[in-house]
This record gives C-alpha cells, structure tokens and sequence, in this order.
C-alpha cells in the first residue's frame, strides 16, 4: 500500500472511531439551559436545568415544592428537584417577626388573631428536639394573650421577642427528617417495583447531603432511581434521577450547578 | 383580448381593496378606558371589546386586557407607593394568589410615558410565562396584560400593542 493511501485509511479510521463514539454518547456535552433561581422554601435555590428536550412540570405534593423535568419520549425518565415545603412551614419565625413589625397597626381583634395563628405545631414531631421547641413556643404565645388582657403591652412585645429567639434557634437537620423523606418500599403503592441499592454520604454546594442509589422496576425495565437530600438554611431539598445510565451524567451536572442565593428580604 | 383585460382590471380591484382593508386595521382609534383616554393601534386580527374599565383585544382562544386598575395612591393619606409596591400592586390587582412571580421587569420609555414591563412564570416550575406593562396617567394606573393564550401568540400581540399604546388622559378632563 502506498505510503499516502495508508495515512488515508489511518485517517479515516480515526474519524471513523470519533464519530462512532460521539454516536454512543449523543447527549453527554448537551449544554443544560442558564441558571435558574426557584423560591419554594425561604432558602431559594439556583441551578441549571436540564437541556430542553426535558421538558417541565410543577411538582406538588406530599410536602414538598418542586419542578420536574420529564425526558421527552423518554419512556418515564426525569429529574425532579424539590423543597420540603411543609416542614419549612413548621417553623413560624418568620410569622412572629412579621406581626412584631405590625402589631401597633392592628386591632386588639386582629392581633389576638395573628397570635393564634403563630402557634408552632406539636402533632407529629420531627424529633424530640422540634417538640421541646414548639412547646417553648407556645408557652410564649400563651403569655401574649395573657399580658394582653392584663394591659401590659411592654411584657407582649417580650412575650413575642421570646417566642421569635426560640424560634430562631431552632433548624431541622437532616438527621431528623431523613427517615420521613429516604425511600421506604412498604410505604409505597407497589412495594415489589422498588430495589434498595447503595447509601453513601455525598456534598451538594458544599452542604453535607444523604445519596440512595436504588432501582425501579417499570415494565418496560429497570430504571435508576437515584435519591439525594440535603438541608441548607432549615429547609430541606431533594434530587431525584429516575432513568437509564446514558442520561445519569445530566443529573449530576445538573446537581453539580446547584447554589444557594443568599436570602434577601424579598425572597422571605 | 377585453376579457383579459376585466380580469386584470378586476385583480387590479380586488388587490387594492385588500391592501385598503389591511391598512383600515392598523389605523389608531380612540378608546376610553377607566379615566385613561387612549389612542392604540390593535394588532392585525384581533377583535376590540369596550367594557368600559376594562378592554378587551381577543383572537381565537387568545386574550389581552388593557384595564384602569385604580388610583395609583389609593390611600392618600399613606406615602407615594415604591416601585416594588406599584408592581406588587398591579400584579395583585390581577392574579391575587402566590401562584407567580416575576422573572424580569425594567421601565421602558414609550410614546412619551414610563412603562413597567414584567414578565411572570409560575413560581414553582418557571413555566407559563406572562406579560405585564403598567403605567401611571390621570392618577391611575394602566395595566396591559396576558390574560390567557399561547405565550407564542400573545406575546409578539402584546408587544405590538404596548408599542402603539399613547395615554392622553392628562390632555383631557378625566370622568
């Protein structure tokens, strides 16, 4: 073979290999879309969605605020991020620091209202720590309605500082509600589709997070079910990935965009 | 050969009584709305309803409004509203619950008055984007907006109209 034909076929070879290995890999360098900043708890959270032949949905429900990004034509894949918003809403810190700031422009009709709303909730708690919280709480709230009617409004505004820095003292951990939030086969509507794989510890943004590499068993196949949680600023979060292994490197490249602006008076 | 010639003059007839009818669309009207006298030009094929305070510009399952919200200082006993207090404002004079929130907004100079353009998504999953444009005349303000419709066919709607907008309230006595 002459010498210019072999760099040929050794040129074309080459191409060759490129070309079938960008072929197996046809969306790994796929850019995902700009950063978005969502509000679904008082932490809002920013990250870079996934490219658009995911398309979006709003997802809410059990507790939690999020969006879903379904696979177009994907046979059921997604990636969906979320914020437990019910448990965010357990904490009413923000709710007595508003009705400090507002109290003098109510009624005595209105305020003792707003004061009864403010009561932290002691039904099912997170943890024994939360409960001791939420009663502090209340014995505080309990107080204002008390030095209310006994015409001491100097002791109200105190009852209600006492009540905010009890409130503020406290954040969930992830400890505490990962056994509500993990996945639970038995808990589930058909418990024999789901496979418990590996549990690691994992950082997201820098936050210490809890990752549950598992398997759902669809019709069609068996799927990744891929779980991180993480709690940053008393809100909790979660990551889920439920597809094939060629389109896991988007959800941690998408994982891997994830920040957390810092907490501006708006967003709160 | 005088057939030829009918027809053409004809097509000649019906091209020019076309792009007459065309040119009929884009001329700018008056309208009342609220207080706010407006001159606007409607976007081609898009249907006007007068309802006094609020008009209507619809187009299939499309829909704009253009409204006088209300007093720009509506307690005036209180301090002029900030600019996030008018937007919040204008915005909970249209959709009161929490559902949205807004993506991006700046003030725009057009036909002589500053507008506040916002542009809105769902709050949870930045999809179902909106659009709305305020600004103030005569004490009042005046919302453009997306009421319902494709983004694709309400925007560039929107857009055309915003542009054409001119509120001559201060040029008149207001009701």
């Amino acid at each position: 073979m002459p010498r210019s034909t072999h760099r040929l076929a050794i040129l074309a070879g080459l191409a060759g290999l490129a070309l079938l290995a960008s072929c197996g890999r046809p969306h790994q360098d796929e850019p995902l879309l700009p950063v978005e900043t969502f509000s679904w708890c008082p932490q809002p959270i920013a990250f870079a969605p996934p490219p658009s032949r995911w398309y979006r949905q709003g997802d809410n429900g059990g507790g939690t605020l999020g969006v879903r990004f379904i696979l177009r034509d994907g046979g059921g894949q997604c990636i969906s991020l979320a914020g437990y918003r019910a448990f965010a809403e357990r904490n009413p810190k923000a709710a007595i620091e508003r009705l400090i700031g507002r109290r003098d422009s109510l009624s005595e009709r209105e305020f003792l209202n707003e004061v009864s709303k403010l009561r932290a909730r002691t039904d099912d708690p997170l943890s024994d720590r939360e409960a001791m919280v939420a009663a502090s709480i209340n014995e505080s709230l309990d107080r204002v309605a008390s030095d209310h009617f006994a015409g001491q409004p100097g002791f109200v505004l105190a009852d209600l500082e006492s009540a905010l820095r009890v409130a503020s003292g406290y954040q969930m951990t992830l400890e505490e509600i990962l056994p509500r939030i993990r996945l639970h086969p038995e808990r589930m509507h058909e418990p024999e589709r789901w496979r418990l794989g590996y549990e690691r510890d994992t950082v997201v943004a820098g936050h210490p997070a809890f990752a549950s590499d598992d398997t759902l068993i669809t019709d069609e196949r068996p799927l990744l079910y891929h779980q991180v949680f993480w709690v940053v600023g008393g809100c909790a979060f979660n990551a889920i990935y439920q597809g094939t292994a060629e389109n896991l490197p988007t959800f941690h490249r998408v994982l891997d965009s994830v920040a957390f602006p810092e907490i501006t008076i708006a967003s709160r | 050969m005088r057939r030829a010639e009918a027809i053409a003059a004809l097509s000649a007839l019906l091209a020019l009584g076309a792009a007459c009818s065309r040119r009929e669309e884009r001329v700018a009207r008056d309208y009342q709305v609220g207080v706010h006298q407006v001159r606007l030009v409607a976007p081609p094929g898009w249907e006007v309803i007068e309802h006094g305070r609020q008009h209507l510009f619809r187009k299939d399952q499309s829909e704009l409004s253009l409204v006088d919200v209300g007093p720009t200082n509506p307690d005036s006993t209180a301090p002029q509203m900030t600019r996030d207090q008018k937007t919040a404002y204008v915005l909970g004079s249209f959709d009161p619950s929490d559902r949205k929130e807004i993506a991006q907004r700046e003030d725009r100079l057009r036909q002589g008055r500053v507008w506040t353009e916002v542009h809105t998504w769902s709050r949870v999953s930045h999809t179902d984007p909106a659009r709305v444009a305020f600004t103030e005349a005569a004490g009042h303000f005046l919302v453009l907006a997306t009421d319902y419709g494709p983004i694709e066919v309400t925007g560039p709607a929107f857009d055309s109209l915003l542009a054409t907008i001119e509120d001559r309230s201060d040029r008149a006595t207001p009701r």
